[in-house]
Parts: C-alpha cells; structure tokens; sequence
C-alpha cells in the first residue's frame, strides 16, 4: 500500500516546512526571555488560537488512527468514546474556572504551582510532578508510535517507522524551542485546521464512495455482533473508562498550562464551549470510518486494523487517482494530530522539571538560564523518548490506558484541593501513594497469580486505586491528626 | 488562613460536581436501560443512535454549565478583556 503520490508528498512537504516557518515567527514574537513567556506564550493566547491548540491537542493520533481502529475491532459499542471525549469538559467544568483565577492571582506557570500554592508542601510538589512527567512522557510515546505507523503507511513502507519517528521529533524538538507555547500554539492553530478539514473531507469522500446505509447493509452481514446492544460488562467497562477520561484528561498538565495561557476568561470560556462541537465532528466521523471499513475489509488483522484509515483510503486511491491531494491532506491531518500532542506534552515536560523540581531545588537561577535549561532538556527528553517508542513493543490503545489510570490518581490533589479548603497535604500524599500502590499491584498480581484479574469486576485497576485514593483522603480529613 | 480565604466557593462546589459526573453517568447507562437492540435509525442500532443522541444533550448542558461556572468566579471577561478584544 502506498497511498501518498507525488503530488501529495509535495503537499506534506510544504506542510511540514510551514511549521518551522512558524516556529520561528513565534520566535520573533517573543517579548522576554522568561519562563512566563515561554512556557505560557506570555498568557496572550485569544479565542481561536486557544480554542485550535485546545482541540489540537487533545485530538490525538490515538483519536484518528487508533480509535478508528478501536472501532473497527468493537463495533457500534465503541461510539461512546463520544461521550468520552464530552465528559473531559465535564472535568474542565469542575476545575478551570477556579484554577484560572488563582492563576491570574499568583501567576502560576505550571500545575505544580498549584499544587505547591494550595498545599505548601514542596515534597508533595516533587511528587505529583513525577507522577505527572511519568503520564507525560507516556503519552508521548504512544503519540510517537502512532506517528511511525502512520508515515510507515503512507509511504508504502518506503520510510521505516523508525526513521518516520526520528524525522518528526527532531521536526517537533526545533520549533518547539524556537518559540515555546507561542510556537506550540501558533502551529497548533495550522495543525488544529487541518485537522478538522482533513477528518471532513476524508469522511464525505469515503461515504461518498461506498455509501453509508450500502456498507451499513454489507457490515450487517459480514458483522452482525457490531449491532449487539452493549452487554452489562461492556457497560461497567465503559463507566469505569469515563471516570479515567473525566478526571484523568481534565488534568493534563498542558491542558492547565492553556488554562493559565488564555488572554481572559471570555476567550478561555468560549474555547472550552467550542470543544464540545468536536467529538461530533472530528471522533464520530472517524468512528464511521472504521465501520466502513469493517464493512469492506472485514478480514483485517489487530495490526492492520489500527492502520483501517489508510486501508480505506489507499483502497480508493488506486481507483481514483484525483484523490492524491486529498490522502495527503489526511496525512497531514494525521501527522498534525499526533505533532500538537507530542509538542504539547514535551513542553508540559520540559516546564515541569524547570520550575517545579530544578528550580525549586536550586533557586536563585535567572529566568534566561531556567528557560536555556528547559530547552535543552526538551531535546534530551526527546532523544530518550523516540529511542523508547520505537523499541518498546505495546498497542496503542493499551499504552493509553496505563497513562491514564496513574495519571487519575493526581485527581483528588487537584479536584478536591480546589473546593474542599480543610484537605491536607498529608492526607493527599496518603492517598496519592494508596492509590498508585493499587493502580500498579492490581496488574501486577494478575500477571503473577492467576487468581485477580487484571479488570476487578470489569473496572480498571486505576478506578480501584482512585477509589482507595478518594477513600483515604476523606477518612483522613475525617479522623486523621489535627495540624500541629 | 491565606488557603481558605482563596478558595471562596465553598457552597458553590455541589453544584460543579452536579454538572459533570451525574450527566456523565446517566449517559453511559442510557442504552443499558434500552435493552436488547431495537430497529436502527440510519443504519446504526436504535441503542447506540440513543447514546449519540444523549449525549449531544449532556454536550449542550455542559456548554450552559461553563458559562455557568465562569460567570460565579466572577467577572467573565476578566482583568485582560481590553486585549481579548483586540
């Protein structure tokens, strides 16, 4: 399958060249060497440019290539992950007004700040960042993994996954530290259009091609358990990925990062609500995309199927041959997904080690020097990163779900510590090392012993550990020492 | 005393909590009360067009919500509306 042709390999260059052209406007654009400026693009990001980066980021390659292929794997059940992608702005409805307006008041850069701000613990702080550079830095693996398989795809196995993840980091690591959030931001703005525009038009085109209610008949017969009403383990199952999304994607230090980021509450607010048009136009289209594909390739295997887009597609460009552009555009869109996520999670990174471990550790720096350091920290993190990605043998979707389930335990430190002002450190830091140790021995002691399962009545083990989290948190709130 | 004073909201965070989860959970268990599956609207089964349908709903409360939310912290447009403007 080689689904880029010339044409489309001149449009993707172009592409590509456009960001670092962007990176370094952002560069010029800079109006102090500080870690506000760069980290927060100077907490001047309006509507739009907030609402793409938003978008951009949170629209993972996982969205496009992995859900589609998710969906052509689990049928119809999966279109909750709609309602997945909903529910994060019901997270983001508990906590980023409050958030925004403790930053506008203290100036916080990271959620570290936060956290430190709101506890006055500086060991607690070093605790959730290394739980929240851990997250991260696993998130942006399972991005760069998705990036091998989608140039890997599109160039017919010309380039290498290897060599594709390689191209982009050191792409990703140059205009990121050109120019910082601004640059992030600004190529988010491009990346985000695309994105929307390249998920629309392959979806019409593909509809248009095979026609919806003729693959809908076809998949009947060749799937007919797509169409099963979703059993009570699937529910529980789908519960329990919820409470993860909710609560877990809320809380993505580079999602806090835009909420301190934007130039007022007014763009901040409106952004969020223009979010919640896009799992109706971005994820529900690419889910139907994996179903028309189940229709049509319904013998794929699970490697294969994680690529069904591009099966799809490449389909449809042997017949067509006008549609070169247009499967470049989708590359693109692809690439741009996976681009905004991993820029944004590197520099999330990079700003956590500056300013709420480095920093702290060693204070008397100057903003230039910690700002010097975060950049060549991005780098070094990105070399170690893509050298991971591309030995580290795991599907996509599973990467995700580990990510997830350590990153919610950070949860009640955020949530409850911005309405419920008695929690103390203690009682976070309790329930922060309760909640990790089940989140990571509930699948330890399944692959051990055959007695657990590695879901506990369905639910992940991540769940589990928010719920001994949240518990021990409360009983100590309620019966644990006075402060001193 | 500086961490009580900031976190000003106290009785307003019932609310919050109301507008996420609950809504959230009601969706998820949308279809289960649906039962087996029913004849199918656009070719997709009457269940799952359910969900999809419920939960453009719980996106529409959530828009109302963050205004909602934003408008109790105070003055929406904040300290930087002249530069939003712009």
């Amino acid at each position: 399958m080689n689904v880029v042709d010339p044409v489309g390999l001149s449009i993707m260059s172009i592409y590509l060249l456009a960001l670092i052209a962007i990176g370094f406007a952002s560069r010029f654009a800079r109006r102090e060497n500080s870690l506000g400026d760069f980290y927060l693009g100077g907490r001047g990001l309006g509507t739009l440019v907030l609402f793409l980066t938003l978008y951009a980021t949170q629209y993972s390659g996982l969205t496009l290539v992995g859900f589609a292929g998710q969906a052509y794997r689990s049928g119809f059940t999966f279109l909750v992950s709609v309602t997945f992608a909903c529910s994060v702005i019901g997270g983001y409805v508990m906590i980023a007004p409050r958030l925004r307006t403790l930053s506008e008041r203290h100036g916080f850069i990271t959620i570290g700040d936060f956290i430190q701000h709101r506890y006055g613990s500086a060991r607690l702080t070093a605790w959730t960042t290394g739980v929240f550079v851990f997250a991260l830095a696993t998130y942006v693996l399972s991005n760069l993994k998705a990036a091998g398989y989608v140039i890997e795809a599109a160039s017919g196995g010309r380039i290498g996954m290897a060599a594709g993840i390689i191209g982009l980091s050191v792409l990703i690591a140059a205009y990121e530290t050109l120019g910082g959030l601004r640059a992030v931001a600004w190529t988010d703005t491009l990346q985000g259009g695309v994105l929307c525009f390249g998920c629309a038009a392959a979806f019409f085109t593909i509809v248009d091609h095979y026609g919806w209610s003729d693959s809908m008949m076809q998949l009947a017969t060749a799937r007919p358990d797509f169409f099963a009403a979703p059993s009570g383990a699937q529910q529980t199952g789908w519960l329990s990925t919820l409470v993860l999304v909710m609560f877990g994607v809320s809380i993505y230090p580079h999602a806090v990062q835009r909420i301190y980021a934007a130039v007022s509450r007014r763009a901040l607010l409106r952004s969020m609500q223009l979010m919640l048009l896009m799992p109706f136009i971005t994820t529900l289209p690419m889910l139907a995309v994996g179903y028309i594909g189940a229709a049509h390739f319904p013998d794929l295997s699970q490697t294969q199927s994680e690529q069904v887009v591009f099966v799809v597609l490449g389909r449809l460009s042997e017949t067509i041959t006008a549609l070169g552009p247009l499967v470049a555009l989708l590359v693109c869109a692809l690439l741009a997904a996976i681009m905004s996520t991993v820029d944004s999670a590197l520099l999330a990174i990079s700003s956590l080690v500056t300013q709420d471990l480095y920093a702290r550790l060693r204070p008397g720096n100057s903003q230039e020097a910690l700002t010097r350091l975060g950049k060549r920290f991005s780098w070094a993190l990105m070399a170690a990163l893509v050298g991971l990605a591309i030995a580290l043998p795991q599907t996509l979707w599973r990467i995700t779900e580990v990510k997830l389930e350590v990153l919610v335990q950070m949860a009640p430190a955020v949530f409850i510590g911005l309405h419920l002002p008695q929690v103390r450190a203690r009682d976070i830091g309790w329930g922060l090392v309760i909640g990790l140790t089940v989140t990571l021995g509930v699948p330890l002691a399944a692959t051990l012993t055959s007695t657990l399962a590695e879901r506990p009545l369905g639910v992940h083990a991540g769940v589990w550990g928010l719920a001994a989290n949240l518990g021990t948190v409360l009983w100590r709130d309620a019966h644990g020492p006075d402060d001193p | 005393m500086e961490r009580k004073t900031l976190i000003r909201n106290r009785n307003r965070r019932g609310p919050a909590l109301a507008y996420g989860l609950p809504g959230a959970l009601l969706l998820a268990t949308v279809p289960w009360a649906t039962g087996a599956p029913s004849p199918g609207m656009v070719g997709v089964p009457g269940w799952a067009a359910l969900s999809l349908a419920t939960t453009a709903v719980y996106a529409l409360a959530l828009v109302w919500a963050l205004g909602d939310r934003f408008a109790d912290e105070g003055d929406p447009a904040g300290p930087n509306d002249d530069r939003d403007a712009a």
